[in-house]
Protein backbone atom coordinates (compact mmCIF):
# COMPACT_ATOMS: atom_id res chain seq x y z
CA UNK A 1 0.00 0.00 0.00
CA UNK A 2 1.14 3.43 -0.97
CA UNK A 3 0.95 6.25 1.84
CA UNK A 4 1.04 9.30 0.09
CA UNK A 5 2.06 11.95 2.41
CA UNK A 6 2.12 15.02 -0.07
CA UNK A 7 1.64 15.98 -4.03
CA UNK A 8 3.06 18.50 -5.95
CA UNK A 9 1.34 21.01 -7.87
CA UNK A 10 0.67 19.98 -11.38
CA UNK A 11 2.92 21.37 -13.54
CA UNK A 12 1.69 22.25 -17.28
CA UNK A 13 4.64 23.05 -19.78
CA UNK A 14 3.22 24.53 -23.13
CA UNK A 15 6.21 23.69 -25.50
CA UNK A 16 6.25 24.55 -28.89
CA UNK A 17 5.30 21.37 -30.03
CA UNK A 18 4.02 19.45 -27.35
CA UNK A 19 2.54 20.17 -23.64
CA UNK A 20 3.09 18.00 -20.79
CA UNK A 21 1.89 17.60 -17.87
CA UNK A 22 3.77 16.01 -15.01
CA UNK A 23 2.76 15.93 -11.19
CA UNK A 24 5.01 14.16 -8.64
CA UNK A 25 3.68 12.21 -5.23
CA UNK A 26 6.21 11.82 -2.31
CA UNK A 27 5.95 8.54 -0.53
CA UNK A 28 6.23 7.53 3.27
CA UNK A 29 10.06 7.74 3.79
CA UNK A 30 10.30 11.16 1.49
CA UNK A 31 10.47 9.34 -1.70
CA UNK A 32 9.31 11.05 -4.56
CA UNK A 33 7.47 9.49 -7.55
CA UNK A 34 5.49 10.67 -10.91
CA UNK A 35 2.45 10.89 -9.74
CA UNK A 36 0.94 11.42 -12.95
CA UNK A 37 2.02 13.02 -16.26
CA UNK A 38 0.94 12.99 -20.06
CA UNK A 39 2.13 14.38 -23.33
CA UNK A 40 -0.06 15.87 -26.28
CA UNK A 41 0.75 17.26 -29.60
CA UNK A 42 -0.55 20.83 -30.29
CA UNK A 43 1.11 23.68 -32.01
CA UNK A 44 0.62 26.97 -33.13
CA UNK A 45 -1.18 30.02 -31.79
CA UNK A 46 -3.87 28.06 -30.02
CA UNK A 47 -1.88 24.86 -29.13
CA UNK A 48 -3.09 26.04 -25.49
CA UNK A 49 -6.62 25.56 -26.23
CA UNK A 50 -5.76 22.37 -28.59
CA UNK A 51 -3.56 20.70 -25.66
CA UNK A 52 -6.71 21.23 -23.16
CA UNK A 53 -9.34 20.07 -25.57
CA UNK A 54 -7.45 16.76 -26.19
CA UNK A 55 -6.49 16.38 -22.06
CA UNK A 56 -10.10 17.12 -21.46
CA UNK A 57 -11.77 13.93 -22.40
CA UNK A 58 -8.97 11.90 -20.18
CA UNK A 59 -8.11 14.39 -17.26
CA UNK A 60 -9.80 11.68 -14.80
CA UNK A 61 -8.01 9.14 -15.76
CA UNK A 62 -4.62 11.04 -14.92
CA UNK A 63 -5.55 10.71 -11.28
CA UNK A 64 -4.60 14.41 -10.68
CA UNK A 65 -4.64 15.47 -7.55
CA UNK A 66 -5.70 18.82 -6.16
CA UNK A 67 -6.46 21.97 -8.76
CA UNK A 68 -3.18 23.77 -8.54
CA UNK A 69 -1.21 23.91 -11.75
CA UNK A 70 2.34 25.96 -12.35
CA UNK A 71 2.07 26.68 -15.94
CA UNK A 72 5.43 27.59 -18.26
CA UNK A 73 5.59 28.78 -21.46
CA UNK A 74 7.79 27.95 -24.32
CA UNK A 75 10.54 30.44 -25.01
CA UNK A 76 9.41 30.67 -28.55
CA UNK A 77 6.82 32.25 -26.64
CA UNK A 78 8.53 34.99 -24.19
CA UNK A 79 10.79 37.69 -25.72
CA UNK A 80 13.99 37.13 -23.45
CA UNK A 81 16.44 40.10 -23.91
CA UNK A 82 19.60 41.44 -21.67
CA UNK A 83 19.10 45.03 -21.20
CA UNK A 84 22.26 47.03 -19.57
CA UNK A 85 22.07 50.14 -17.35
CA UNK A 86 24.60 52.32 -16.93
CA UNK A 87 24.98 54.08 -13.64
CA UNK A 88 23.97 57.33 -14.81
CA UNK A 89 20.73 55.95 -16.00
CA UNK A 90 20.22 54.04 -13.03
CA UNK A 91 17.28 56.17 -11.91
CA UNK A 92 15.45 55.05 -14.95
CA UNK A 93 15.80 51.32 -14.88
CA UNK A 94 11.83 51.10 -15.03
CA UNK A 95 11.38 53.27 -17.71
CA UNK A 96 13.91 51.70 -19.86
CA UNK A 97 12.67 48.68 -19.31
CA UNK A 98 9.22 49.43 -20.06
CA UNK A 99 10.38 50.78 -23.12
CA UNK A 100 11.97 48.09 -24.23
CA UNK A 101 9.97 45.61 -23.23
CA UNK A 102 7.01 47.68 -25.75
CA UNK A 103 9.87 47.00 -28.37
CA UNK A 104 10.09 43.47 -28.03
CA UNK A 105 6.50 42.49 -28.53
CA UNK A 106 3.50 43.60 -29.66
CA UNK A 107 0.14 42.51 -28.51
CA UNK A 108 -3.18 44.10 -29.38
CA UNK A 109 -4.38 42.81 -25.57
CA UNK A 110 -0.96 44.47 -24.41
CA UNK A 111 1.59 43.22 -22.73
CA UNK A 112 3.28 41.51 -19.06
CA UNK A 113 6.88 41.87 -18.40
CA UNK A 114 9.05 41.26 -15.70
CA UNK A 115 12.71 41.63 -15.34
CA UNK A 116 15.30 40.34 -13.10
CA UNK A 117 18.45 42.02 -12.01
CA UNK A 118 21.45 39.85 -13.03
CA UNK A 119 23.94 39.92 -9.67
CA UNK A 120 27.68 39.92 -10.87
CA UNK A 121 30.84 40.24 -8.58
CA UNK A 122 30.45 43.86 -7.19
CA UNK A 123 34.06 44.42 -7.96
CA UNK A 124 33.52 44.34 -11.88
CA UNK A 125 30.37 46.22 -12.37
CA UNK A 126 30.34 48.84 -13.92
CA UNK A 127 26.91 48.85 -15.00
CA UNK A 128 24.13 46.68 -13.86
CA UNK A 129 22.16 44.18 -16.31
CA UNK A 130 18.59 43.68 -15.97
CA UNK A 131 16.92 39.98 -17.77
CA UNK A 132 13.85 40.95 -19.48
CA UNK A 133 11.11 38.65 -20.13
CA UNK A 134 8.20 39.70 -22.05
CA UNK A 135 5.10 38.22 -23.27
CA UNK A 136 2.15 39.41 -25.01
CA UNK A 137 -1.42 39.22 -22.77
CA UNK A 138 -2.90 37.04 -25.32
CA UNK A 139 -1.00 34.68 -24.32
CA UNK A 140 -0.85 34.63 -21.00
CA UNK A 141 -4.94 34.50 -21.38
CA UNK A 142 -4.70 31.79 -23.56
CA UNK A 143 -2.46 30.48 -21.22
CA UNK A 144 -4.47 30.62 -18.28
CA UNK A 145 -7.94 30.23 -20.31
CA UNK A 146 -6.62 26.66 -21.49
CA UNK A 147 -5.57 25.85 -17.56
CA UNK A 148 -8.75 26.30 -16.47
CA UNK A 149 -11.05 24.70 -19.30
CA UNK A 150 -9.26 21.77 -17.38
CA UNK A 151 -10.45 22.29 -14.23
CA UNK A 152 -7.33 23.64 -12.72
CA UNK A 153 -6.20 27.46 -11.00
CA UNK A 154 -3.09 28.60 -12.35
CA UNK A 155 -1.13 29.70 -9.83
CA UNK A 156 2.65 30.69 -11.64
CA UNK A 157 2.98 31.42 -15.41
CA UNK A 158 6.84 31.49 -16.05
CA UNK A 159 9.05 30.94 -19.02
CA UNK A 160 10.25 27.50 -19.56
CA UNK A 161 14.23 28.43 -18.97
CA UNK A 162 13.09 28.87 -15.18
CA UNK A 163 11.83 25.43 -14.13
CA UNK A 164 14.06 23.67 -16.40
CA UNK A 165 16.86 25.51 -14.46
CA UNK A 166 15.32 24.72 -11.47
CA UNK A 167 15.13 20.77 -12.10
CA UNK A 168 18.99 21.11 -12.60
CA UNK A 169 19.43 22.80 -9.97
CA UNK A 170 18.71 20.40 -7.39
CA UNK A 171 20.78 18.49 -9.54
CA UNK A 172 23.53 20.53 -8.88
CA UNK A 173 22.97 21.94 -5.29
CA UNK A 174 25.86 22.72 -3.23
CA UNK A 175 27.98 22.99 -6.41
CA UNK A 176 30.08 26.63 -5.37
CA UNK A 177 30.93 26.68 -9.20
CA UNK A 178 28.66 28.03 -11.81
CA UNK A 179 27.05 25.63 -14.73
CA UNK A 180 25.21 26.44 -17.62
CA UNK A 181 22.50 24.51 -19.66
CA UNK A 182 21.40 24.63 -23.13
CA UNK A 183 18.13 23.86 -24.20
CA UNK A 184 18.20 23.33 -27.63
CA UNK A 185 14.21 23.42 -28.39
CA UNK A 186 12.09 22.97 -31.44
CA UNK A 187 11.82 26.36 -32.06
CA UNK A 188 14.31 27.94 -30.12
CA UNK A 189 17.65 27.56 -28.31
CA UNK A 190 18.45 28.90 -24.40
CA UNK A 191 21.84 29.31 -23.24
CA UNK A 192 21.48 29.73 -19.41
CA UNK A 193 24.38 30.05 -16.55
CA UNK A 194 23.33 29.28 -13.16
CA UNK A 195 25.64 30.10 -10.12
CA UNK A 196 24.34 29.83 -6.46
CA UNK A 197 20.77 28.74 -7.41
CA UNK A 198 20.22 32.01 -9.09
CA UNK A 199 20.14 32.57 -13.02
CA UNK A 200 23.09 35.29 -13.81
CA UNK A 201 22.77 34.40 -17.52
CA UNK A 202 20.33 34.04 -20.51
CA UNK A 203 20.02 34.42 -23.95
CA UNK A 204 18.47 32.77 -26.76
CA UNK A 205 20.79 31.43 -29.60
CA UNK A 206 20.30 31.28 -33.19
CA UNK A 207 20.55 27.68 -33.75
CA UNK A 208 17.69 25.60 -33.03
CA UNK A 209 16.85 21.99 -32.91
CA UNK A 210 14.78 22.48 -36.25
CA UNK A 211 18.20 23.48 -37.69
CA UNK A 212 20.01 20.46 -36.41
CA UNK A 213 17.41 18.01 -37.24
CA UNK A 214 17.60 19.28 -40.73
CA UNK A 215 21.02 18.45 -40.91
CA UNK A 216 21.28 15.40 -39.30
CA UNK A 217 18.35 14.24 -42.04
CA UNK A 218 20.05 15.21 -45.20
CA UNK A 219 23.62 14.45 -44.15
CA UNK A 220 21.71 10.61 -43.41
CA UNK A 221 19.61 10.81 -46.78
CA UNK A 222 16.28 11.12 -45.32
CA UNK A 223 13.60 12.15 -47.07
CA UNK A 224 10.75 13.06 -43.60
CA UNK A 225 9.83 16.27 -44.05
CA UNK A 226 9.43 18.66 -40.92
CA UNK A 227 5.67 18.53 -40.95
CA UNK A 228 5.60 15.15 -41.11
CA UNK A 229 8.31 14.89 -38.19
CA UNK A 230 6.42 17.32 -35.94
CA UNK A 231 2.93 15.46 -35.67
CA UNK A 232 4.06 11.54 -37.13
CA UNK A 233 3.38 10.00 -33.85
CA UNK A 234 0.37 12.23 -32.90
CA UNK A 235 -2.09 10.76 -35.26
CA UNK A 236 -1.44 7.56 -33.48
CA UNK A 237 -1.37 8.37 -30.65
CA UNK A 238 -3.96 6.18 -28.06
CA UNK A 239 -5.51 6.95 -24.39
CA UNK A 240 -3.23 3.74 -23.79
CA UNK A 241 -0.08 5.40 -24.34
CA UNK A 242 -0.32 8.66 -24.46
CA UNK A 243 3.10 9.21 -23.06
CA UNK A 244 5.32 9.12 -26.57
CA UNK A 245 6.15 11.99 -27.28
CA UNK A 246 5.44 13.22 -30.87
CA UNK A 247 8.66 13.11 -33.38
CA UNK A 248 10.57 10.65 -30.60
CA UNK A 249 9.56 7.75 -33.39
CA UNK A 250 11.51 9.92 -36.01
CA UNK A 251 14.40 11.03 -33.36
CA UNK A 252 15.02 6.99 -33.05
CA UNK A 253 14.63 6.37 -36.67
CA UNK A 254 17.88 8.91 -36.74
CA UNK A 255 19.86 7.00 -34.30
CA UNK A 256 19.45 3.87 -35.81
CA UNK A 257 20.15 5.42 -39.03
CA UNK A 258 23.51 6.94 -37.05
CA UNK A 259 24.21 3.77 -35.95
CA UNK A 260 28.06 3.10 -37.18
CA UNK A 261 28.29 6.54 -38.99
CA UNK A 262 28.99 8.82 -35.96
CA UNK A 263 32.02 10.31 -38.46
CA UNK A 264 29.92 11.06 -41.18
CA UNK A 265 26.92 12.79 -38.34
CA UNK A 266 30.00 15.03 -36.60
CA UNK A 267 31.13 15.89 -40.31
CA UNK A 268 27.47 16.86 -40.95
CA UNK A 269 26.49 18.76 -38.02
CA UNK A 270 30.16 19.89 -37.60
CA UNK A 271 29.17 23.83 -39.32
CA UNK A 272 26.00 24.10 -36.69
CA UNK A 273 27.74 22.87 -33.32
CA UNK A 274 30.44 25.33 -34.39
CA UNK A 275 28.21 28.20 -34.81
CA UNK A 276 26.28 27.23 -31.76
CA UNK A 277 29.82 26.96 -29.83
CA UNK A 278 31.03 30.28 -30.86
CA UNK A 279 27.65 31.63 -29.73
CA UNK A 280 28.24 29.98 -26.78
CA UNK A 281 31.90 31.59 -25.88
CA UNK A 282 30.34 34.69 -26.13
CA UNK A 283 27.99 34.14 -23.39
CA UNK A 284 30.80 32.72 -21.67
CA UNK A 285 33.42 35.39 -21.86
CA UNK A 286 30.57 37.88 -21.19
CA UNK A 287 29.68 36.16 -17.83
CA UNK A 288 33.35 35.36 -17.06
CA UNK A 289 34.11 39.20 -17.50
CA UNK A 290 31.53 39.90 -15.18
CA UNK A 291 32.25 37.20 -12.14
CA UNK A 292 35.80 37.47 -11.78
CA UNK A 293 36.89 34.90 -14.51
CA UNK A 294 34.54 32.10 -13.43
CA UNK A 295 34.15 28.83 -15.31
CA UNK A 296 31.54 26.55 -16.09
CA UNK A 297 31.67 23.13 -14.28
CA UNK A 298 29.60 21.80 -17.11
CA UNK A 299 27.12 22.29 -19.53
CA UNK A 300 23.79 20.14 -19.41
CA UNK A 301 21.91 19.46 -22.60
CA UNK A 302 17.65 19.89 -22.53
CA UNK A 303 15.19 20.27 -25.80
CA UNK A 304 14.40 18.56 -28.98
CA UNK A 305 17.45 18.70 -30.20
CA UNK A 306 19.39 17.47 -27.38
CA UNK A 307 18.72 13.62 -28.06
CA UNK A 308 19.87 13.90 -31.70
CA UNK A 309 22.70 11.88 -32.78
CA UNK A 310 25.66 12.78 -31.92
CA UNK A 311 24.62 16.43 -30.67
CA UNK A 312 26.00 15.78 -27.09
CA UNK A 313 29.35 14.51 -28.08
CA UNK A 314 29.54 17.31 -31.08
CA UNK A 315 28.71 20.15 -28.29
CA UNK A 316 31.39 18.70 -25.88
CA UNK A 317 34.36 18.62 -28.48
CA UNK A 318 33.31 22.05 -29.55
CA UNK A 319 33.14 23.92 -26.20
CA UNK A 320 35.83 21.59 -24.69
CA UNK A 321 33.97 21.14 -21.44
CA UNK A 322 32.13 18.15 -19.80
CA UNK A 323 28.75 18.26 -21.52
CA UNK A 324 25.60 15.43 -20.82
CA UNK A 325 22.24 15.01 -21.75
CA UNK A 326 20.47 16.09 -18.78
CA UNK A 327 18.82 13.49 -16.78
CA UNK A 328 17.08 15.00 -13.59
CA UNK A 329 15.12 12.49 -12.59
CA UNK A 330 17.55 9.54 -12.64
CA UNK A 331 20.50 12.24 -10.99
CA UNK A 332 17.57 12.97 -8.11
CA UNK A 333 16.31 9.59 -7.52
CA UNK A 334 12.44 10.39 -8.72
CA UNK A 335 10.83 7.11 -9.64
CA UNK A 336 9.33 7.65 -13.19
CA UNK A 337 8.25 5.47 -15.72
CA UNK A 338 10.27 4.34 -18.98
CA UNK A 339 8.63 6.84 -21.08
CA UNK A 340 9.92 9.41 -18.58
CA UNK A 341 13.02 7.92 -18.22
CA UNK A 342 13.95 7.32 -22.12
CA UNK A 343 13.43 11.75 -22.58
CA UNK A 344 14.54 12.97 -19.32
CA UNK A 345 15.47 15.93 -21.03
CA UNK A 346 12.28 16.84 -22.62
CA UNK A 347 10.53 16.88 -19.34
CA UNK A 348 12.94 18.97 -17.19
CA UNK A 349 10.81 21.86 -17.56
CA UNK A 350 7.65 19.91 -16.23
CA UNK A 351 9.41 18.27 -13.54
CA UNK A 352 10.43 21.80 -12.12
CA UNK A 353 7.86 23.26 -12.42
CA UNK A 354 6.21 20.63 -10.16
CA UNK A 355 9.19 21.18 -7.76
CA UNK A 356 8.44 24.85 -7.75
CA UNK A 357 8.10 25.92 -4.11
CA UNK A 358 10.11 22.54 -2.77
CA UNK A 359 13.48 23.96 -4.73
CA UNK B 1 13.43 11.40 -3.89
CA UNK B 2 16.12 12.28 -2.19
CA UNK B 3 14.89 13.74 1.27
CA UNK B 4 18.29 15.93 1.80
CA UNK B 5 17.41 18.34 -0.78
CA UNK B 6 13.85 18.12 -1.43
CA UNK B 7 11.76 20.91 0.36
CA UNK B 8 15.38 21.67 1.90
CA UNK B 9 17.40 23.62 -0.68
CA UNK B 10 19.54 26.41 -0.20
CA UNK B 11 18.02 28.22 -2.65
CA UNK B 12 15.03 28.58 -3.90
CA UNK B 13 15.51 29.82 -7.65
CA UNK B 14 14.56 33.27 -8.31
CA UNK B 15 11.39 33.60 -10.98
CA UNK B 16 10.05 35.51 -13.66
CA UNK B 17 6.26 34.87 -12.80
CA UNK B 18 3.95 36.43 -14.93
CA UNK B 19 0.94 35.81 -12.82
CA UNK B 20 0.49 37.90 -9.80
CA UNK B 21 2.36 36.77 -7.06
CA UNK B 22 -0.19 36.68 -4.41
CA UNK B 23 -1.20 33.29 -6.97
CA UNK B 24 1.56 31.58 -5.63
CA UNK B 25 1.90 32.82 -1.79
CA UNK B 26 -1.82 31.39 -2.03
CA UNK B 27 -0.83 28.31 -3.39
CA UNK B 28 1.99 27.49 -0.68
CA UNK B 29 -0.73 28.73 1.94
CA UNK B 30 -2.92 25.51 0.47
CA UNK B 31 -0.46 23.61 0.39
CA UNK B 32 0.52 23.48 3.84
CA UNK B 33 -3.28 22.60 4.37
CA UNK B 34 -2.79 19.24 4.85
CA UNK B 35 0.12 19.89 7.34
CA UNK B 36 -1.84 22.32 9.50
CA UNK B 37 -4.65 18.74 9.41
CA UNK B 38 -1.63 16.65 10.18
CA UNK B 39 -1.06 18.79 13.29
CA UNK B 40 -4.67 18.96 14.69
CA UNK B 41 -5.31 15.48 14.41
CA UNK B 42 -2.05 14.72 16.05
CA UNK B 43 -3.27 17.19 18.78
CA UNK B 44 -6.71 15.75 18.64
CA UNK B 45 -4.83 12.06 19.24
CA UNK B 46 -2.90 13.15 21.87
CA UNK B 47 -5.92 14.76 23.79
CA UNK B 48 -7.46 11.81 23.29
CA UNK B 49 -4.76 9.64 24.77
CA UNK B 50 -4.56 11.63 27.49
CA UNK B 51 -8.45 11.09 28.37
CA UNK B 52 -7.87 7.80 27.53
CA UNK B 53 -4.97 7.40 30.10
CA UNK B 54 -7.13 9.43 32.74
CA UNK B 55 -9.98 7.20 32.21
CA UNK B 56 -8.04 4.34 33.09
CA UNK B 57 -6.50 5.75 35.79
CA UNK B 58 -9.60 6.74 37.39
CA UNK B 59 -11.54 3.28 36.64
CA UNK B 60 -8.15 1.92 38.30
CA UNK B 61 -8.79 4.24 41.03
CA UNK B 62 -12.62 3.36 41.11
CA UNK B 63 -11.62 -0.22 41.11
CA UNK B 64 -9.45 0.37 44.16
CA UNK B 65 -11.90 1.76 46.12
CA UNK B 66 -14.74 -0.65 45.35
CA UNK B 67 -12.13 -3.62 46.49
CA UNK B 68 -11.42 -1.43 49.83
CA UNK B 69 -15.08 -1.74 50.59
CA UNK B 70 -15.27 -4.94 49.82
CA UNK B 71 -14.31 -7.51 53.89
CA UNK B 72 -11.28 -9.33 53.15
CA UNK B 73 -11.51 -13.25 54.36
CA UNK B 74 -9.96 -12.84 57.75
CA UNK B 75 -12.51 -10.15 58.55
CA UNK B 76 -15.83 -12.60 57.49
CA UNK B 77 -14.68 -15.05 59.60
CA UNK B 78 -13.90 -12.77 62.90
CA UNK B 79 -17.18 -10.89 62.43
CA UNK B 80 -19.06 -14.61 62.28
CA UNK B 81 -16.91 -15.62 64.96
CA UNK B 82 -18.18 -12.79 66.68
CA UNK B 83 -21.56 -12.95 66.48
CA UNK B 84 -21.59 -16.62 67.00
CA UNK B 85 -20.28 -15.59 70.14
CA UNK B 86 -22.86 -13.17 70.80
CA UNK B 87 -25.43 -15.81 69.95
CA UNK B 88 -23.84 -17.59 73.07
CA UNK B 89 -23.48 -15.06 75.18
CA UNK B 90 -27.04 -13.98 74.52
CA UNK B 91 -28.96 -17.13 75.88
CA UNK B 92 -26.63 -16.60 79.60
CA UNK B 93 -27.09 -12.63 79.38
CA UNK B 94 -29.68 -12.63 82.07
CA UNK B 95 -27.62 -14.68 84.51
CA UNK B 96 -24.57 -12.54 84.24
CA UNK B 97 -26.28 -8.94 84.98
CA UNK B 98 -26.91 -9.49 88.28
CA UNK B 99 -23.94 -11.42 89.41
CA UNK B 100 -21.85 -8.44 87.00
CA UNK B 101 -23.61 -5.82 89.83
CA UNK B 102 -23.14 -8.38 92.54
CA UNK B 103 -19.39 -8.08 91.76
CA UNK B 104 -19.44 -4.31 91.24
CA UNK B 105 -20.35 -3.88 94.76
CA UNK B 106 -17.99 -2.74 97.26
CA UNK B 107 -16.18 -5.44 99.17
CA UNK B 108 -14.76 -5.09 103.19
CA UNK B 109 -14.14 -8.52 104.55
CA UNK B 110 -10.68 -7.96 103.91
CA UNK B 111 -10.94 -5.46 106.40
CA UNK B 112 -12.01 -7.80 109.40
CA UNK B 113 -8.73 -9.23 108.87
CA UNK B 114 -6.46 -6.87 109.83
CA UNK B 115 -8.35 -4.24 111.43
CA UNK B 116 -7.81 -5.26 115.00
CA UNK B 117 -3.77 -5.00 114.63
CA UNK B 118 -4.40 -1.86 112.69
CA UNK B 119 -5.45 0.26 115.66
CA UNK B 120 -3.01 -1.40 117.69
CA UNK B 121 -3.28 -2.85 121.09
CA UNK B 122 -4.61 0.00 123.24
CA UNK B 123 -8.08 0.25 121.46
CA UNK B 124 -10.47 -2.92 120.84
CA UNK B 125 -13.47 -2.71 118.95
CA UNK B 126 -16.89 -3.59 120.26
CA UNK B 127 -19.45 -2.82 117.03
CA UNK B 128 -18.82 -2.53 113.43
CA UNK B 129 -21.21 -1.48 111.27
CA UNK B 130 -20.95 -1.66 107.32
CA UNK B 131 -23.53 0.09 105.11
CA UNK B 132 -23.26 0.71 101.45
CA UNK B 133 -25.15 3.82 100.14
CA UNK B 134 -24.90 5.28 96.48
CA UNK B 135 -24.69 8.88 97.96
CA UNK B 136 -22.76 8.78 100.44
CA UNK B 137 -20.81 5.58 99.52
CA UNK B 138 -19.28 3.07 101.50
CA UNK B 139 -19.19 3.62 105.70
CA UNK B 140 -17.86 2.02 108.57
CA UNK B 141 -18.97 2.87 111.60
CA UNK B 142 -17.42 0.84 114.90
CA UNK B 143 -17.43 1.21 118.54
CA UNK B 144 -14.11 0.69 120.28
CA UNK B 145 -12.67 1.02 123.95
CA UNK B 146 -9.02 2.80 124.00
CA UNK B 147 -7.12 3.08 126.99
CA UNK B 148 -4.86 6.30 126.33
CA UNK B 149 -4.91 9.22 124.57
CA UNK B 150 -1.76 8.65 122.43
CA UNK B 151 -4.11 5.60 121.09
CA UNK B 152 -7.04 7.60 121.54
CA UNK B 153 -5.83 10.65 118.81
CA UNK B 154 -4.00 7.87 116.70
CA UNK B 155 -6.43 5.89 116.09
CA UNK B 156 -8.62 7.72 112.56
CA UNK B 157 -4.83 8.33 111.50
CA UNK B 158 -4.33 4.49 111.82
CA UNK B 159 -7.86 3.55 110.77
CA UNK B 160 -7.13 5.89 107.40
CA UNK B 161 -3.42 4.85 106.67
CA UNK B 162 -4.99 1.11 106.81
CA UNK B 163 -7.87 1.32 104.84
CA UNK B 164 -6.59 3.86 102.69
CA UNK B 165 -9.99 5.18 102.97
CA UNK B 166 -9.73 9.48 102.54
CA UNK B 167 -11.65 9.64 105.28
CA UNK B 168 -11.65 8.78 109.08
CA UNK B 169 -12.36 10.26 112.91
CA UNK B 170 -13.47 9.87 116.15
CA UNK B 171 -16.83 11.03 117.11
CA UNK B 172 -17.82 10.74 120.63
CA UNK B 173 -15.24 10.84 123.92
CA UNK B 174 -16.86 8.95 127.14
CA UNK B 175 -14.97 8.55 130.29
CA UNK B 176 -11.43 9.83 131.23
CA UNK B 177 -9.82 6.19 132.05
CA UNK B 178 -11.11 4.74 129.15
CA UNK B 179 -13.06 6.54 126.28
CA UNK B 180 -15.57 4.91 124.12
CA UNK B 181 -15.36 5.83 121.01
CA UNK B 182 -17.31 5.98 117.99
CA UNK B 183 -15.36 5.99 114.90
CA UNK B 184 -16.70 6.40 111.38
CA UNK B 185 -14.10 5.13 108.34
CA UNK B 186 -15.98 5.99 104.80
CA UNK B 187 -15.35 6.09 101.05
CA UNK B 188 -17.40 7.69 98.13
CA UNK B 189 -18.16 5.19 95.78
CA UNK B 190 -16.61 4.92 92.50
CA UNK B 191 -18.61 3.98 89.54
CA UNK B 192 -17.93 0.50 87.57
CA UNK B 193 -14.96 0.08 90.29
CA UNK B 194 -14.53 -2.60 93.08
CA UNK B 195 -13.75 -0.46 96.39
CA UNK B 196 -11.09 -1.66 98.26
Amino acid sequence: MKLITRTSPIGVHFGALETRFLQLQGNLGGYWAVRSHTCVSARGLGRQAAAAAQIQSRIRSLRLRGTDAVLALGGDAVSVSLVPVDSANRGHVGEALRETAARLVRDPEGLSYRYLPLTGDENVLDREEYLLLTVGAAEVRRCTNAAESLGLRPVGLEMSAFPTARALQAVHQGEEDPWGFLHLGFTQSLFGVVRGGEIRFLKPLQLDGRSLFERLDSALGSVESMDTLAFSDSESESESEPEIGPGQATVALLHRRAVGRAVEVLHGIQSETESLAQEVRACLRHFSTRNKGARLSGLELTGFGASLPEVEKAVGSALNMPVGLAAPFSALGIRAPEEIRDEEHLWCGALGLAMRGFV
Amino acid sequence: MRRSWFGHARFRLKTADFLPEEAFLDHLDRRRTPMRIAWVGIFATLCLGVAQLLSWQSQIFEQQALDSLQPDEEVLVARGEMSRVFVEMSTIAPYLDPLVSHIERPTAAWLFAGLSAAVGPTASFETLRWSVDSKTGVQLESTALVQDDEALLGLPGRLQKFTGWPRARTLVPETAEMLRVQIEASQPLQQGRSSR
